[in-house]
């Protein structure tokens, strides 16, 4: 019998152990493996990173250390050394500091003298002036004669003395400069070595390890920089990714307050904000990229890149108009507003622009206002009439334009007898345009290629408006309920039949004599129906249509809408494709991305190859935009959530913020910036110099460019020119506005012969720094009802026809652009207090005001109006009313005004004060002089303009 | 007691310091002694017929600025030979020449100015004063000289010789613009010219006044006077190119009228010029 072996014995399992074991420590090992390597590729960048910053921190480190080892360095250094020593040594120092207290010991003895000199001199002279003709009266004026010399004599005396003091002051000035600008230069050095010190010493202690930004308020748990492990450290702005610095560096706008240019990150730290409320993407995912991008089959927030992460600021800075460093968003938000997207889609963030959007005229009027002809072919293609219209093209047939048309014309108001265009004599439309172009309309319409894009073209106006109406219409717009924005300018009748005769002449074509019908109320019905399809009264008033909603998607929510309601549909497979994606799915972001900048390049797209019915079809009209356009409103619809940010990490905006905010979108709304310039140009050179001031021409690759600040640094003062080599600019922001100036100065010299910088005073006037020259109630009342200011002025300010909110919100906006006090303020000069004060002291000193300026050798009243005193000669050549400025000017800012007025307004007119004359007239300093005449322009009453004699009588 | 520094010298340290500031600025022209240099001269005419003179609407302090009706100096043109008067004939881009003269030199670089009476200026040569400074004065609210021709980095002083207020301004783009009002028989003011420009300027407050400071950058320049003729010297053989300038007449039109001329050692060569509207 065999022997009966035990199973277990007999057979062996091993091989199945052996593999079992095998691949249990396989896949033990992987497992190991996955969770320290293969699911953690952040340790191998954080170590790749690491060894890069250790390479770049030696070399910055040797940099450091040799340029401290250079002879520039020791040269600065025993400059420096000998810099201080001569401070401290200087036996001048003491000296000239001695030399100051004795200056001022003799100044006081001086002035003293002189006090008692003059108070006799002018008592003698009252005398005198008592005296009846005769011996008497000449033996007195020999002795007042013979006092002159000595004042005269004490007066240069004083004056020396000052002069001395002033430099001496200056040279002890002048060390201490010195001194200051070599130890600056000398700690940048040690400022650098000590900054890569630092770093190099954070790197050391610098662990491999999950990094991870926690915000529980904005519910983020970001660990992108794992990773991304440069981003928010300089120096690595040319590594490669995914170690670069963010490279976004923020300018604020020009029109507001700057702060300079800050990096991105340093506004919002990485700390507090993370990554993903700007960027989006699935910030804990650390596995893969793909998967820390979210851009992956059912992430619904996948990463936006580049500018398109500019989506996000409108969740923070909802209130702003300009978002600094947002420039395609704020792009995006000005357009959805100006080309009338807001007519047709709601967007709850934008609600309060509701009221602005008839971004089209009313058309209550049409009958009256165009030729009938002009409607069909301009409804059919816009852009043909008006290559830079903003009314888009609507898919509409011929018959379908005569049905709107009829409506429009049978609502609009019973049309008086129209009058054919008429013929108008040479004279007569040559003097329209010269008024046209004089009195400012370029600012906002252009002509030709001359003047503005922001209302419409008048190119071919001609065609379209008729005479009677353009009379009407120019001479005053308010009374027109078809006005929108258009201001009146006050003209009278006579020139706005003028200006009127020359718009006429103003065609392209001859337009087309046919006689067309809209009078069939069958039509006027279908065209009803049409409007109400195609929304007309999105941006036109339409009258019978007023309480329509908007027939458009409501886009609040638009940026997180799930992608299956985005319908692609027959494209949707050639639309992946292009961007190289199977599903729309696969990633959210690119695929709404493909989608929305479709639809806004050609809106009825996904009609292709769909059976629909003619109502059926797609509505939205088509913009004609431009690439970057569509960018902009795509990221601007892209931007808009439902998610709310907790209020701590919104833009919270000072009130000067607000302020500018707020003004700047209502010098937008009324294109203010069409006439007036708003703010100086900047320029950067390539040195790093940062210059202000206006560039005044370019001439063989050299700018001369006028400095609007001291920069004592280059040696030259405000109002100097400085000649720069074109190619030592690194960058340039141009003067915000003013637009009209440049057509001004042109037509002055072909007209007048003016040189242009001459003509520059006949242009709008500037405002920068207009807080710092006017009292802000006056702005108030004067935007609302402006009226002519600067007589020589053939350019005139409109009446906007504001309303009391936004003459408040403009004068609060330049008051507190320039930090002035806002809105009440105390102007002591005004007050009778003061006066009295000031004749306490000195019972002539209004007297002796007046007698200055009124001498021949200042003679305000040469050119200025005082009230109903009226200069000579003829009103081009005289300057503003004298009698306005206590209600107009800040006294502080007349005083500088009087002081030199080439520092205020470059290009003025008016002269600076003759400095250190007028002795006889008004003895004392010239600050002393103007002094009195700002106290005399600002004073209370009539004291300026009372004649001469009387105002001794008003003193107490 | 302070003592006190005496005035000239600071305004020669002044000047100094003024003089190693300018060169930075000003065009490099090297002054070299010319020898066998050239000449060119000829006549500026008016072409076609002359333009009534315009008058002046002198509207302001007639007790100073006269009652009598006055003509506009924009354009002064001989009735009989129609030369014109106050235009600058002048060389484009020399970098090398002459040097360039002081203002007493400068006389002699300009015609006779139109209206000028000798005998008013007698007692100026009679006390053998000599031209020190370029000037612009103000006599009877008018500018005088009416056009004048200053090296660049010069100065010049600006008077009022008037007993009321005038203001200078001048309309400037690449020097330095400014403003400045004098007084009646005030102190002068002193201003600089780094640059090439044709500067005009004028008075605010008599608007009918103005005058042009034409600075060169090289001193080979001529202004005409009530003759019309000009004549530049020393001028180091070669081909030049002839320019004119008149304030009355359009840039494009004066630009067409800048000649090519052929310099030769020891020789005039003779350009006309003939302006029209």
């Amino acid at each position: 019998m065999p022997e009966k072996k035990d199973p277990i014995e007999e057979k062996s399992h091993a091989t199945l152990f052996v593999v079992v074991i095998a691949l249990l420590v396989i896949s033990s090992a992987w497992a190991v493996w996955d969770e320290v390597i293969g699911r953690r590729p952040w340790k191998h960048y954080q170590k790749e990173f690491l060894a890069l910053a250790e390479t770049k921190s030696l070399k910055d480190l040797k940099e450091a250390k040799g340029a401290m080892a250079t002879e520039e360095y020791k040269k600065l250094q025993e400059e420096y050394n000998r810099v201080s020593k001569a401070y401290e040594d200087n036996p001048d120092r003491k000296a000239q500091v001695q030399e100051i207290e004795n200056i001022d010991r003799e100044l006081a003895d001086l002035i003293h003298e002189f006090q008692i000199h003059r108070g006799e001199y002018q008592a003698l002279v009252y005398v005198m002036e008592k005296q009846p003709e005769g011996e008497g009266k000449q033996a007195l004026l020999h002795t007042v004669r013979g006092l002159e010399p000595c004042i005269e004599d004490l007066s240069v005396k004083m004056t020396a003395y000052q002069k001395r003091k002033k430099e001496l002051r200056h040279e002890l000035g002048g060390l201490v400069r010195e001194k200051a600008s070599l130890e600056e230069k000398l700690i940048a050095y040690r400022t650098r070595l000590e900054g890569v010190e630092r770093f190099r010493e954070a790197l050391k202690k610098e662990k491999v390890e999950i990094k991870q930004v926690v915000n529980w308020d904005m519910g983020i748990i970001d660990r992108c920089h794992n990773c991304h492990a440069g981003i928010n450290r300089k120096g690595f702005e040319e590594a490669k990714e995914p170690f670069k610095t963010h490279p976004m560096v923020v300018t604020l706008s020009p029109l507001g307050p700057g702060l300079g240019e800050r990096g991105i990150l340093d506004i919002h730290p990485l700390e507090n904000y993370g990554c993903t409320p700007c960027h989006r993407g699935q910030g804990y995912a650390t596995t893969t990229a793909i998967k820390a991008h979210g851009e992956l089959e059912y992430w619904l927030t996948p990463m936006l890149r580049g500018k398109y992460a500019q989506a996000n600021c409108f969740k923070c800075h909802d209130y702003e108009i300009d978002v600094p460093g947002g420039e395609v968003i704020s792009l995006g938000r000005k357009l959805f507003h100006e080309y009338g997207c807001v007519g047709c889609h709601s967007v709850r963030a934008l609600e309060r622009e509701d009221k602005t959007r008839f971004i089209g005229p009313t058309l209550d009027e049409i009958s009256q206002k165009v030729y009938p002809q002009w409607i069909a072919p301009w409804v059919d293609n816009p852009k043909d009439f008006r290559p830079d219209t903003k009314m888009p093209h609507f898919f509409l047939n011929k018959e379908e334009i005569r049905d709107i048309a009829s409506y429009l014309w049978q609502v609009s108001q019973v049309s008086s007898a129209t009058i054919d265009p008429q013929e108008f004599d040479e004279e007569m439309i040559k003097e329209g345009k010269q008024r046209l172009e004089n009195v400012g309309c370029l600012g906002c319409h252009k002509i030709g290629d001359k003047g503005s894009n922001f209302a419409p073209n008048l190119n071919r106006v001609g065609e379209k408006i008729r005479y009677d109406y353009l009379v009407s219409w120019v001479e005053d717009p308010t009374k027109h309920k078809a006005r929108d924005r258009m201001p009146s300018l006050r003209l009278n009748k006579e020139e706005a039949e003028r200006i009127a005769a020359y718009l006429t002449t103003l065609k392209e074509k001859v337009p087309s004599q046919e006689a067309v019908d809209y009078n069939d109320p069958k039509r006027a019905e279908a065209g009803f129906q049409l409007i109400a399809r195609y929304g007309c009264f999105g941006c036109h008033r339409v009258k019978g249509m007023e309480d329509r909603g908007k027939i458009g998607a409501d886009l609040s929510e638009e940026g997180v809408k799930p992608i299956e309601r985005f319908d692609f549909a027959l494209l949707e497979h050639e639309m992946m494709h292009r961007i190289g994606l199977e599903n729309p799915r696969d990633n959210v972001s690119s695929a709404r991305q493909a989608w929305l900048t479709t639809k806004l390049k050609d809106p009825r797209i996904y009609d292709t190859g769909k059976y629909k019915k003619p109502e059926d079809k797609l509505r939205m009209p088509n913009g004609s935009l431009k690439d970057e356009e569509v960018q902009a409103l795509v990221t601007f619809i892209i931007g808009l959530t439902d998610e709310q940010i907790p209020q701590g990490y919104k833009r919270k905006l000072s009130e000067r913020d607000q302020a500018v905010v707020d003004g700047t979108f209502l010098i937008r709304r009324y294109n203010c910036v069409g006439c007036h310039p708003f703010s100086l140009e900047k320029l950067t050179l390539k040195d790093g110099t940062k210059i202000e001031g206006m560039a005044k021409l370019e001439e063989e690759g050299t700018l001369f460019f006028q400095l609007w600040h001291d920069y004592p640094e280059l040696g030259k003062k405000l109002g100097e020119n400085l000649a720069i080599e074109v190619e030592e600019i690194k960058g340039r922001i141009p003067t915000v506005g003013g637009e009209i100036v440049p057509i001004i100065i042109g037509q002055l010299g072909e007209e007048k012969d003016l040189v242009p910088e001459e003509a520059r005073a006949f242009a709008p006037p500037f405002l920068y720094g207009e807080g710092k020259r006017v009292q802000s109630d006056w702005l108030f009342r004067f935007v609302q009802a402006p009226y002519g200011l600067r007589p020589w002025l053939d350019v005139r300010m409109p009446t906007f026809g504001l309303t009391k909110e936004e003459a408040n919100i403009l004068s609060k906006y330049f008051a507190l652009l320039d930090n002035q006090e806002y809105p009440f303020e105390r102007l002591a000069e005004r007050e009778s207090v003061y006066v009295e004060a000031k004749c306490a002291r000195d019972s002539e000193y209004y007297v002796k005001a007046k007698r200055l300026m009124d001498s021949k050798d200042v003679n305000c009243g040469s050119c200025h109006v005082r009230g109903e005193i009226k200069p000579e000669g003829d009103p081009s050549g005289w300057a503003p009313d004298l009698s306005l400025a206590k209600e107009r000017l800040r006294p502080s800012w007349v005083r500088e005004w009087l002081t030199d007025p080439q520092r205020i307004q470059v290009g003025t007119k008016m002269p600076k004060f003759p400095w250190g004359e007028f002795q006889q007239l008004f003895p004392g300093k010239p600050e002393e002089q103007i002094e009195a005449i700002k106290d005399l322009i600002m004073s209370p009453g009539d004291l300026l303009t009372a004649p001469p004699g009387t105002l001794a009588r008003k003193g107490p | 007691m302070f003592k006190r520094i005496p005035l000239f010298l600071i305004l020669v340290l002044g000047a100094w310091v003024l003089s190693l500031t300018t060169p930075s600025e000003a065009p490099a022209y090297e002054a070299i002694e010319v020898k066998d240099g050239g000449t060119v001269s000829g006549v500026v005419k008016f072409g076609g017929d002359i333009p009534a003179p315009e008058q002046l609407n002198i509207d302001k302090d007639p007790e100073v600025c006269g009652h009598e009706p006055r003509f506009s100096e924009n354009l002064i043109v001989d009735k009989n030979t129609k030369a014109v008067a106050n235009a600058v004939v002048y060389i484009q881009k020399i970098d090398k020449g002459k040097k360039f003269p002081t203002p007493a030199e400068a006389e002699a670089m300009k015609g006779v100015p139109p209206g000028f009476r000798a005998e008013e200026h007698a007692h100026e040569h009679a006390h053998g004063e000599e031209k020190s400074e370029y000037t612009l004065d103000q006599k009877s609210c008018a500018f005088i000289p009416h056009v004048q021709i200053i090296p660049a980095g010069s100065a010049v002083e600006l008077r009022n010789g008037d007993p009321l207020m005038h203001n200078l301004h001048s309309y400037s783009m690449k020097n330095s613009a400014w403003n400045e009002s004098i007084p009646g028989e005030g102190k002068p003011i002193h201003k600089e010219f780094p640059f090439k420009e044709m500067v005009k300027v004028g008075c605010d407050v008599h608007k009918w006044m103005s005058a042009w400071i034409v600075v060169q950058d090289n001193p080979y320049y001529y202004l005409t006077g009530e003759d019309g003729t000009f004549k530049i010297t020393d001028i180091p053989p070669g081909p030049y190119k002839l320019a004119i300038w008149h304030e009355d007449f359009k840039k494009e039109a004066l630009k067409a009228q800048t000649k090519d001329v052929n310099v030769e050692p020891g020789k005039e060569v003779t350009v006309n010029f003939e302006l029209s509207k």
